[in-house]
This record gives structure tokens, C-alpha cells and sequence, in this order.
């Protein structure tokens, strides 16, 4: 069938290629699959089922690319790390995390003046909402939690960056 | 061609296998990709586009194997690595890291020698240490990989007694 390849498996029946695999259109792998080899998922994957991975696994996508002090809102699509520069005195917005157990790290990469990121909730206990990083290399880590019922950043591990209430 | 299957797709063409697949060679997967059922990654992974995973997540291969006294920590890859002293002070060193988001994790194992002192290639904090020193048994520290001046380094995170100079 053009633009089309498809094979439609009988119960038990399994899919094994022995050698390399390309796949470089869109994939559904909606079976069991188990991948042995060497891998590298370079387009986005969404893997819905459970997933165990017993070699090694790199992510090398997690670099979030700092929004600047023009569009300011820091991007939560994924988690990863932000590396933040300021030309001067600046600021950030971080709205609430997409999804339960997501990992952000800020860390201020280059430092001309404050960076100043403002949090859509508390990310604590004493329910600070601000994050200002004062000197290069400040750095903490926020991860998507419940609080009350509702998806909120907590603040985990800090590095120098000083928190407040605004 | 023996060993070979190769299909060239049309724009806007979908494979779509819907029975169990096992795929033991070299496999790399460049468009939008969908893993739906029960899948286990066994070999050397990397994701470098975006990776959603909304079932349950093990990942089960992160031990790294410590290493003698003097030697280099493994940085190829995130993971845990349980460091054991068997005599005396003993040393690591640990290179910077691979990869924005690495994230290595050190904890004191065993406590046979009196200490092993773990030196980065750059300083981990705002402090400027270089140096995690474990002496008691539990002691704990994890570090992320991110970027200090344009440059790759390790940022402490978690810190569970380690001392830091």
C-alpha cells in the first residue's frame, strides 16, 4: 500500500529484526518491544506503557534555553536544566510544573545583575514564591509536587540562591 | 540484501507495528515515536529529542562500579556509585560531566580504610570546592551536570555530611 507499511500480527505472534533499524518516519510500537541493541531516540517519544531501561541511559536533551529578560517566562514543557545569563538586573517567570515528579534546575550561568525568577506558587514550607540569584553560579533544584491537590514546585537542594515572599 | 530490510516512506508515512517487537541490532529511531506497550530498553540508550514517559519508569542500569584509590570515576553515563575504602585515605577524581542534566550520585559504602576524598575537575558551588571528602558510612551527595561561564561542570546538589574544601 503507498505511504504505507503496516503489519497487523496474529495473537503471539512477534516482530523480531536481527540487524540494524531505522526508523526515521513516525513510529507506533504498540506491542511489547523490547530493544537489545545500541539505541538512539533522537525525535520526540512518548512511551505510555512501562518502560525499563537496565543499560545505560543518556538524556542529552535537557538543556532549557534560557527565555531572557524580553519573553521571561521560563519554558516547563520538560524538565531539564536552565542555564540563566543577565545582562543586568532581570527577571523570570516560572509557571506550575506540567507533571508530577518533573526536575528543574536554575542555575545562574553568567551574573551582571540579579536574576530574579518569580514562581507561580510557593516552593516551600515558609511559602516563598521568589528565587534571586545573586552571584554566578547559584543554583537549586525545584521538583513537580501535590500540594493541596494541586501541582506546585518544591524547592529541593539550594545553592546560594536567596528566597523571599512577594 | 541478507541482513538488510530497508523501506524508504513517503512523506507523511507511518509504521505501525502492532505486535511484540524485539529488535537486537542498532536502532535508531529519528521521527516522532510512540512505545504503547510493555518496553524494555537493554542496551545503550540515548534520547536526545524530547522523551514523555507517562507508565511506570525503572531505570535499573545506573550502578557505576567504583573505582581504586587514585583512579578516575566513570562519567560516561548518570547513575549512583557506592564508594569503598579499603585502606587509608584513598582518592577519586571525577572529570566533568558528559551532558547538560547528568546527574552522578555518591555514596559512602564501606568504611574499611578511614576515608576517600573525591576531587572535581572544577569547583561544585558558589564555595568553590573541589573537593568531597567521605568518612562515615551513609554519607551522601549528588551532582547535576550545568553550565558556569559557558562551560560544563558539576553543581552539588543533595549533601548528607560529605565535607566539602
Amino acid at each position: 500500500m503507498p505511504g504505507s507499511l503496516r503489519y497487523t500480527s496474529a495473537t503471539g505472534e512477534r516482530i523480531t529484526v536481527l540487524h540494524d533499524v531505522t526508523f526515521s518516519g513516525t513510529n507506533t510500537h504498540s506491542g511489547a518491544t523490547t530493544i537489545s541493541g545500541t539505541t538512539t531516540l533522537s525525535g520526540a517519544t512518548t512511551v505510555s506503557g512501562a518502560l525499563t531501561a537496565s543499560g545505560a541511559v543518556n538524556l542529552t536533551g535537557l538543556a532549557i534555553t534560557d527565555p531572557g529578560n524580553v519573553t521571561k517566562a521560563i519554558p516547563v514543557t520538560k524538565e531539564g536544566v536552565c542555564a540563566m545569563t543577565s545582562a543586568g538586573a532581570e527577571t523570570r517567570t516560572l509557571a506550575i510544573p506540567a507533571h508530577i515528579g518533573q526536575s528543574m534546575v536554575l542555575v545562574c550561568d553568567t551574573y551582571v545583575g540579579d536574576i530574579v525568577v518569580t514562581v507561580a506558587a510557593a516552593v516551600n514550607v515558609a511559602n516563598n514564591n521568589t528565587l534571586t540569584f545573586g552571584v554566578v553560579s547559584d543554583a537549586c533544584e525545584l521538583v513537580g509536587v501535590s500540594v493541596g491537590g494541586a501541582l506546585v514546585w518544591q524547592i529541593g537542594w539550594n545553592d546560594g540562591v536567596a528566597l523571599s515572599t512577594v | 540484501m541478507p541482513g538488510s530490510l530497508r523501506y524508504a516512506s513517503g512523506t507523511n508515512e507511518v509504521i505501525d507495528l502492532r505486535g511484540s517487537g524485539t529488535f537486537s541490532g542498532t536502532n535508531t529511531h529519528s521521527g516522532t515515536n510512540t512505545l504503547s506497550g510493555t518496553n524494555t530498553l537493554s542496551g545503550a540508550t540515548t534520547v536526545s529529542g524530547a522523551l514523555t514517559v507517562s507508565g511506570a519508569y525503572n531505570y535499573t542500569g545506573q550502578a557505576i562500579t567504583d573505582v581504586a584509590s587514585g583512579s578516575a570515576i566513570p562519567v560516561t553515563k548518570s547513575g549512583i556509585v557506592a564508594l569503598a575504602s579499603t585502606s587509608g585515605a584513598e582518592t577519586r577524581t571525577l572529570a566533568i560531566p558528559s551532558f547538560i542534566g547528568q546527574r552522578i550520585k555518591l555514596v559512602y559504602d564501606d568504611d574499611s580504610g578511614t576515608s576517600v576524598a573525591v576531587t572535581a575537575a572544577a569547583a561544585i558551588n558558589v564555595a568553590n570546592n573541589t573537593v568531597m571528602t567521605f568518612n562515615t558510612v551513609s554519607q551522601y551527595c549528588d551532582l547535576v551536570g550545568v553550565t558556569v561561564g559557558g562551560a560544563l561542570v558539576w553543581q552539588i546538589g543533595n549533601n548528607d555530611g560529605v565535607t566539602l574544601s
